[in-house]
């Protein structure tokens, strides 16, 4: 009897047909494990533990604890670590490492910053660090990691406003809703910038990386107490009630420009561009 | 046509949709939570489970966080019931004293601080003080007596006994109320406490305890019971280590198999059961009866009167089972 060696050009060549089905099988086994996790955790939430973040399902913290109370988890927490930055900006870190019964411990992180819109803006104006609470900010680190943690242990980010509604059976027009909605800035506001970037963009050759170095210089100023406060990179980041002051500081420093002055500016930070940039 | 409005400091736009309407009226709510500070312990507090907690509420009150603009409309109809509850003893004819800022609670040692609800003299000339409480149904029912708020699950139930023990205690006086009222329904219902002195001994320990923490600038232990903690506003600085017993995953064909059979009749078994007793309903006092190819039979039975026997305390797993929508 001749032995025929059929070749299956549709089957990987490492494996055998047995190899396959146990895989196929163990896949399949782990798409509806996966399922009835997602739908076992979105059972237990309400449409109170629910908001829509920029179109997309947020789980709160709430909903989180009581994801964690079905399926067991537990965790440790270390003390947080509060990072601050030369502008004064601040953010915490909180570690923690998060379990279900004998599984190895897996690290997690939670973190939020003063420069997080939800802090730094109010009504589309931009607000100074000093005046962003820390506790604030510290709270929402640990709320954060406990998100993070519970719903990525469990795979259960990214869900979709369908699996929600469908799980829930409510449309998510009834659930909260957080929308870092910026105010919009008035017309002379809008004609100011437009100033500002042609202004700023001229004198940078037209390269815009260069027109955000310039822009990020003539926004640095040192405060009242000699500290020196790191400026936008960006015009949008420039608040409205910034505007003029960076169009008077722009306008001068493009008319000395124009004039073909060298010695511009007022800040060190300028003087310093000025000696590396042109005097090239 | 009067015009009630007060606030005018927020310009308001015109054609507002009713969930911008509503998103004002809760940031409006927000703007009233704040924490304040706090120096001594409160005896609205004194009856919590941790003494960590009541050590923070006075060294970091400024950390706590800030509770979620829904209670706070629950807090503003708490005050609105207790305003209420005043009337509704004043209505009866009872004379009512609205305590100021007491004296004997200011010089209280060890320093509890607190306000007094309502004082009343119910036609003897003896006044009682009273703590009054806004209760959902629930636990409206289900609290009777003095046990009922001991045994609560809810932590801030277990905390009124305290409350109110601490004013009897430092008013001197052996005998108080509570005044609860439903809500929604706002009924009424009256729990008379007697000043239990072993237990006011327990909380005015726990107060010395808790000075000296603060003095020595030290923590009480964590507790272990991490349905008390998961509510507390200071959980992002005790950072208490959290453990859980896992969920049981079974691979059971079986059981699986049960389960399904069991979903598959539970709506049959309920419709079952309501034919059953609309059928025998309808039968009621007749012996024989044939309807179309059925043939019913009735017999009157005597029950025999018996003394159930006192149910003994045990415990038992009470369970829900509820199938996923895959």
């Amino acid at each position: 009897m001749n032995d025929v060696n059929v070749i299956d050009e549709t089957m990987p060549v490492v494996l055998g047909a047995d190899n396959l089905v146990q895989m196929a099988d163990m896949a399949e086994k782990r798409v509806q494990a996966i399922k009835r996790i997602k739908q076992a955790a979105l059972s237990v939430t309400s449409k109170h533990d629910w908001v829509d973040q920029n179109g997309k399902p947020y789980l709160q913290v709430s909903g989180s604890e009581k994801i964690a109370r079905l399926f067991g988890i537990s965790w440790t927490i270390d003390e947080p670590l509060l990072t601050t930055e030369e502008d004064g900006h601040f953010s915490y870190t909180y570690k923690g490492a998060f379990t279900i019964g004998t599984t190895p411990p897996i690290d997690f992180i939670g973190s939020r910053g003063s420069k997080d819109l939800f802090f730094s803006k109010s009504h589309g104006e931009a607000i100074p660090p000093s005046e962003i609470d820390r506790n604030d900010v510290k709270k929402s680190a640990y709320t954060n990691l406990l998100g993070n943690g519970i719903t990525r242990l469990l795979g259960l980010r990214n869900l979709t406003w369908e699996e929600v509604e469908a799980a829930l059976k409510v449309k998510k027009e009834v659930m909260g809703k957080v929308e870092y909605a910026k105010k919009e800035m008035s017309e002379e506001g809008k004609d100011l910038r437009k100033k500002i970037g042609s202004m700023i963009l001229e004198m940078a050759g037209n390269d815009k990386d260069e027109a955000a170095k310039l822009l990020l210089t003539y926004t640095t100023f040192v405060d009242k107490s000699g500290k020196t406060v790191k400026g936008k990179s960006s015009l949008a980041d420039v608040s409205e009630k910034a505007m003029p002051v960076t169009y008077g500081k722009v306008e001068k420093i493009y008319n000395e420009w124009k004039a073909g002055a060298k010695d511009v500016g007022s800040t060190d930070e300028y003087d310093e561009f000025d000696k590396s940039e042109f005097n090239k | 046509m009067l015009e009630v409005q007060t606030n005018t400091t927020n310009s308001i736009k015109a054609n507002l949709t009713s969930e911008e309407i509503v998103e004002q009226i809760r940031e409006a709510k927000r703007t009233k939570i704040k924490n304040y500070p706090c120096h001594v312990v409160r005896a609205s507090e004194i009856g919590h489970p941790c003494e960590r907690y009541l050590v923070y509420s006075i060294t970091n009150w400024q950390d706590k966080s800030p509770y979620d603009p829904g209670l706070q409309f629950v807090f503003e109809g708490g005050n609105a019931v207790e305003d209420m509850a005043i009337n509704d003893f004043i209505e009866a004819g009872f004379k009512v004293y609205r305590p100021e800022p007491d004296k004997a609670i200011a010089e209280s040692r060890p320093a509890i601080t607190g306000h007094i609800d309502i004082r009343v003299d119910f036609g003897t000339g003896r006044v009682y003080t009273g703590e009054i409480k806004g209760l959902n149904k629930y636990d409206f029912d289900s609290l009777n007596c003095l046990e009922d708020f001991y045994n609560s699950k809810k932590v801030w139930i277990r905390k009124y006994p305290g409350q109110l023990m601490t004013y009897l205690y430092i008013k001197g006086e052996e005998r108080g109320f509570f005044y609860l009222k439903s809500i929604p329904g706002f009924q009424p219902k009256l729990i008379w406490v007697d000043l239990d002195y072993s237990y006011m001994e327990s909380l005015l320990q726990k107060t010395e305890r808790i000075e000296q923490h603060i003095k020595d600038k030290t923590l009480p232990e964590q507790i272990t019971d991490y349905s008390v903690c998961e509510r507390c506003n200071f959980l992002h600085l005790c950072l208490p280590e959290i453990k859980r017993q896992p969920m049981e995953i079974i691979d059971d064909g079986e059981l699986e198999a049960m389960l399904n059979r069991w979903s598959e009749l539970k709506p049959l078994s309920q419709e079952y059961s309501q034919l059953d007793k609309d059928l025998k309903q309808s039968f009621k006092g007749s012996e024989k009866l044939m309807i179309g190819n059925y043939i019913i039979q009735g017999k009157l039975i005597e029950r025999k009167a018996y003394i159930p026997k006192p149910i003994e305390a045990s415990s038992y797993w009470k369970y829900e089972i509820n199938k996923l929508a895959i």
